[in-house]
C-alpha cells in the first residue's frame, strides 16, 4: 500500500474513525435489539408462509412462483441481515443465546463455525492481502495482477458464473480447501485451530441437514407435490446464491478496490489498518429495503471498519465516514449498484487475459 | 435416543436446537407468558417496603413447578436490549403460590447496582420477566429440632418465607430468629411481630447494629443460651455469614448443622494460590496477564480484554458463561477446587486462572 498519509495523519484518521465508532457504540441498545427481533420475526413469517404457498402450487402455478420467491427472500434475510451480522457478534451484547455469534446457525449449507473462522478472522483481518485473504478471488478467479496469469483464467468468467450459482457450496467448502482437507499438499506455515477430522464432520453434518430439509423432508410432506416443492427449494437456494455472491463481489472486487501484500500490512497501526479497509472495500447506493436485502453489505466500507456494530447503523455512519475520507483525500469507492456490478464484470474479464504492460501495483 | 433424533430434526428443519427456539419470537407477541427455555412471570405489583427496599409481586406461568420455603430463583430481565440475570430468594410462602399463583421477591436497591435500582423503576405491573425453576437447599428439614435463624439486612427474605409457612402449619416449634439491621432498616417488622404471636415457640430478637454492633458471642449467649445446640440457618451479607459461622464453629457446632445462603461469588481473598500467569483467549488470539493480587475471574479478564462472552448471573449458577478450557488449571471459587489441567468446560464467572490457561474464546 502506498502510504499516502503521514504518520500523524494516520493517527488522526484513527482517532476520527474511533470517534465515529464510539458514538455509535454508546447508542447501541434497545432499538438495535428491537430491530433484529423484528427482522427475525419478519424472516420467519416469510419462510413459513413461503413453504406453505409452495405446496399450494397445485391450485395455480402463481402460488408456486410466490412460494419460491418468498422462500428465496427468507433465505436472503436469514443469511444477510440476520445470520451474517449475528455471526459477526454485532448482537452478542444482547445476551440472548438465540441471537448470539456462538450459537447462531444459518440457512445455508456452510457450517457457521467454519465461516466464522475463515471470514471473521482471515478475511476481516487481512482484507485483500494477497496470499492471506482467501476471499480475494476464492482461489478460483484472478482479479489483480498480483497473481500470475494462467490458462484457466481465460474462461474464468464462466467459473465466476458457476461460483455464483453454487455460492453456498463454495462457502461450505472454503475452509476445507484452505486446509487441503481432501486434496492438495498441506501448507507448512498454516496453523489450524480445528483438526481435519472435525472439519469433515461439521462439513458433512451441516450439508446433510440442509439437503435433508430442502430436498427430502419438505418435498415428502408435500406428498403429490414432491417434485414441485423440491424444484422450488432448489430454485430458491439458487436465487439466494446469485444474490449473495453478487452483493459480495460488489463489496470487494469493483474496479477501484486495492490489493495489498503481506509486507505492506506487517506491523501496521490501527490507523493504517482502517486505511487499508477503506481502500479494500466498496459501497453501493440504494433504498432502505435494498440495504436490508444486502444485509447492509452495501455499506461494505463501514462494515469493514466497524464489523461488530449493528449493521443497520452503517447507512447513517457512512455519511460521516465519507466526510472523513474526503478530508484525508482517501478514495471512497461508491456508486449505483449497476455501475459497481459493471466494474466487477469488467475486472473479471480484464484479468482473464495476461497483462499487456506490467503496471505498478497501486 | 429420541432426544438425539428430535434435536437433529429441529437443527435440520429450523436451524435451532429446539423448534421452540425458532418459534418463540412468533409466539411471544400473542402469548407473552410462554417461552421455549425456562419460564416467564407477569409482574402484578411493585411494592415499596422501605425507601431502599421493594417487593416484586410476580405471577409465574402455570407451567412453573413451584418452590419450597427458603429457595431462590434467577430473574432475567431485558435492560436496554440486553438480558441480565440476578438471583433472589423468594420472600413469600409456598401457600400463597398454591392458592393464588403468586410469589414475592424482596429486593434491596444496591448502591451503584446495575439492576436492582433499575428494576424498581422499570418493571411495571403487566410486564413480563424470565424466571428459572426454584433452586437451593436452604430449606427446613427437621422442625422437631431447636433452630437458630440469623438474618442480616435484606437477608430476612428466606426467613419471611419460612415463618409464613410455619404460621400456617400451626405446629409448635422452637425457633429463635436474630434479625440484624441498621437503625430503622428492619423489614416486615409488623408482619414478623404478628408471626411471633401466632407461632408457638418463636422468639425474634430485632438487633440494631448501629447500637449493638455486628454479631458477637455474648449477644447470642444473652438472648439464647442454648444457641450452640441449635441447627443454624444464616442468610445475609458475606461478612456477617463468615462472622456467624466462625462464632458457631468456635463454640463447637459441627459444620453440618450450619446452613447458609450466600449471594455473590465466594470471596477469593483467603485462597493462597499463585495465580500469576497468562490467559490466552484462543479464538481472538488475545493474551492477558492475570495478576496475583487482584484474583480476577476469567470473566473479568475476558471483559477487560474487550471480549463479550455470554454472561448471566455472574456467580456460577446459570451456566450461561460456560466456555471450553483448552488447557491449564483453574480454581473454582464456588466449589473451592482446582481443575484438571486438560480440556473441559468451565464457568468463567467463578474461575480464577492458576498459571497459564488457554480458553476457546
Amino acid at each position: 500500500m502506498t502510504l499516502k498519509l503521514t504518520p500523524e495523519q494516520f493517527s488522526s484518521l484513527e482517532e476520527e474513525l474511533n470517534e465515529i465508532r464510539d458514538e455509535a457504540l454508546s447508542d447501541v441498545g434497545q432499538k438495535d435489539a428491537d430491530y433484529i427481533r423484528k427482522m427475525i420475526r419478519l424472516q420467519r413469517w416469510i419462510e413459513i408462509s413461503g413453504r406453505i404457498t409452495l405446496m399450494l402450487g397445485f391450485l395455480h402455478p402463481f402460488f408456486w412462483v410466490l412460494g419460491v420467491l418468498s422462500l428465496a427472500l427468507s433465505k436472503i434475510l436469514d443469511n444477510m441481515e440476520i445470520g451474517h451480522n449475528v455471526l459477526h457478534g454485532q448482537y452478542d451484547w444482547m445476551n440472548d443465546p438465540n441471537i448470539n455469534s456462538r450459537h447462531y446457525e444459518w440457512d445455508i449449507v456452510g457450517d457457521a463455525g467454519s465461516w466464522k473462522r475463515i471470514h471473521n478472522y482471515e478475511h476481516h483481518t487481512y482484507t485483500n492481502v494477497i496470499g492471506k485473504d482467501r476471499d480475494f478471488g476464492y482461489g478460483i478467479l484472478r482479479l489483480s495482477n498480483d497473481l500470475p496469469w494462467r490458462r484457466k483464467n481465460l474462461w474464468q468468467f464462466f467459473s465466476y458464473l458457476n461460483l455464483s450459482l453454487l455460492f453456498e457450496w463454495g462457502i461450505a467448502y472454503h475452509e476445507l480447501a484452505a486446509e487441503r482437507v481432501f486434496f492438495g499438499k498441506k501448507k507448512k506455515e498454516r496453523v489450524s485451530s480445528v483438526t481435519d477430522q472435525e472439519l469433515k464432520k461439521n462439513f458433512f453434518s451441516k450439508i446433510s441437514k440442509q439437503t435433508f430439509r430442502d430436498y427430502l423432508f419438505f418435498p415428502i410432506i408435500a406428498g403429490p407435490m414432491f417434485l414441485q416443492v423440491l424444484a422450488g427449494n432448489l430454485i430458491a437456494n439458487i436465487i439466494r446464491n446469485i444474490w449473495t455472491s453478487t452483493v459480495i463481489f460488489c463489496g470487494h472486487f469493483t474496479e477501484g478496490v486495492h490489493t495489498f501484500t503481506e509486507e505492506q500490512c506487517k506491523g501496521e497501526t490501527k490507523g493504517e489498518w482502517y486505511y487499508r479497509q477503506m481502500l479494500g472495500s466498496s459501497n453501493f447506493k440504494g433504498k432502505r429495503w435494498f440495504h436490508i436485502l444486502t444485509g447492509h453489505l452495501s455499506c461494505q466500507i463501514e462494515h469493514h471498519l466497524f464489523p461488530d456494530i449493528p449493521a443497520h447503523r452503517y447507512v447513517d455512519m457512512a455519511v460521516k465516514v465519507e466526510a472523513v475520507a474526503k478530508k484525508y483525500d482517501i478514495p471512497y469507492n461508491t456508486g449505483s449498484f449497476l455501475k459497481q456490478y459493471g466494474t466487477v464484470v469488467k475486472r473479471i474479464l480484464k484479468y482473464s487475459f495476461p497483462d499487456k504492460v506490467k503496471i505498478e501495483t497501486a | 435416543m429420541f432426544k438425539v433424533v428430535k434435536e437433529w430434526l429441529s437443527s435440520s428443519i429450523v436451524n435451532h436446537a429446539k423448534f421452540g427456539d425458532y418459534l418463540e419470537p412468533l409466539i411471544q407477541p400473542f402469548f407473552p407468558g410462554w417461552t421455549a427455555n425456562g419460564f416467564r412471570a407477569k409482574v402484578m405489583l411493585v411494592r415499596d417496603e422501605s425507601p431502599l427496599v421493594y417487593s416484586l409481586v410476580l405471577k409465574p406461568d402455570r407451567s412453573w413447578k413451584g418452590f419450597r420455603a427458603g429457595q431462590y430463583i434467577e430473574l432475567t430481565v431485558e435492560k436496554n436490549g440486553a438480558r441480565l440475570t440476578r438471583i433472589f430468594s423468594i420472600s413469600s410462602n409456598p401457600d400463597l403460590y398454591l392458592k393464588h399463583g403468586i410469589i414475592e421477591l424482596t429486593i434491596r436497591k444496591q448502591e451503584h447496582g446495575r439492576i436492582t435500582p433499575w428494576l424498581r423503576e422499570n418493571l411495571k405491573s403487566g410486564k413480563y420477566a424470565g424466571l428459572s425453576v426454584a433452586r437451593g437447599d436452604f430449606v427446613l428439614s427437621d422442625l422437631n429440632q431447636p433452630l437458630l435463624f440469623i438474618a442480616g439486612g435484606s437477608g430476612i427474605t428466606p426467613f419471611r418465607s419460612f415463618l409464613g409457612e410455619l404460621s400456617l402449619s400451626g405446629c409448635a416449634v422452637d425457633v429463635h430468629l436474630f434479625y440484624y439491621a441498621k437503625h430503622a432498616d428492619h423489614l416486615f417488622v409488623k408482619e414478623l411481630k404478628a408471626y411471633e404471636e401466632q407461632i408457638t415457640g418463636l422468639t425474634i430478637s430485632f438487633i440494631n447494629t448501629d447500637e449493638a454492633g455486628i454479631i458477637n458471642e455474648q449477644q447470642l449467649q444473652q438472648r439464647c443460651d442454648d444457641f450452640t445446640s441449635r441447627k443454624a440457618y444464616i442468610c445475609g451479607p458475606g461478612g456477617m455469614i463468615e462472622a456467624s459461622e466462625k462464632i458457631l464453629l468456635n463454640q463447637g457446632v459441627i459444620s453440618t448443622s450450619i446452613h447458609y445462603e450466600y449471594f455473590g461469588p465466594a470471596p477469593t481473598k483467603d485462597i493462597s494460590i499463585d495465580n500469576r500467569g497468562e490467559v490466552l483467549f484462543e479464538r481472538t488470539d488475545i493474551k492477558v496477564a492475570s495478576k496475583s493480587k487482584t484474583s480476577q475471574t476469567l470473566l473479568e479478564l475476558a471483559e477487560t480484554a474487550g471480549l463479550k462472552p455470554i454472561t448471566g448471573c455472574r456467580m456460577g449458577v446459570c451456566h450461561q458463561c460456560i466456555c471450553q478450557k483448552k488447557r491449564g488449571v483453574i480454581y473454582n471459587t464456588l466449589t473451592q477446587a482446582f481443575s484438571d489441567p486438560g480440556q473441559e468446560e468451565v464457568q468463567l464467572c467463578v474461575s480464577v486462572a492458576v498459571g497459564d490457561v488457554v480458553l476457546e474464546l
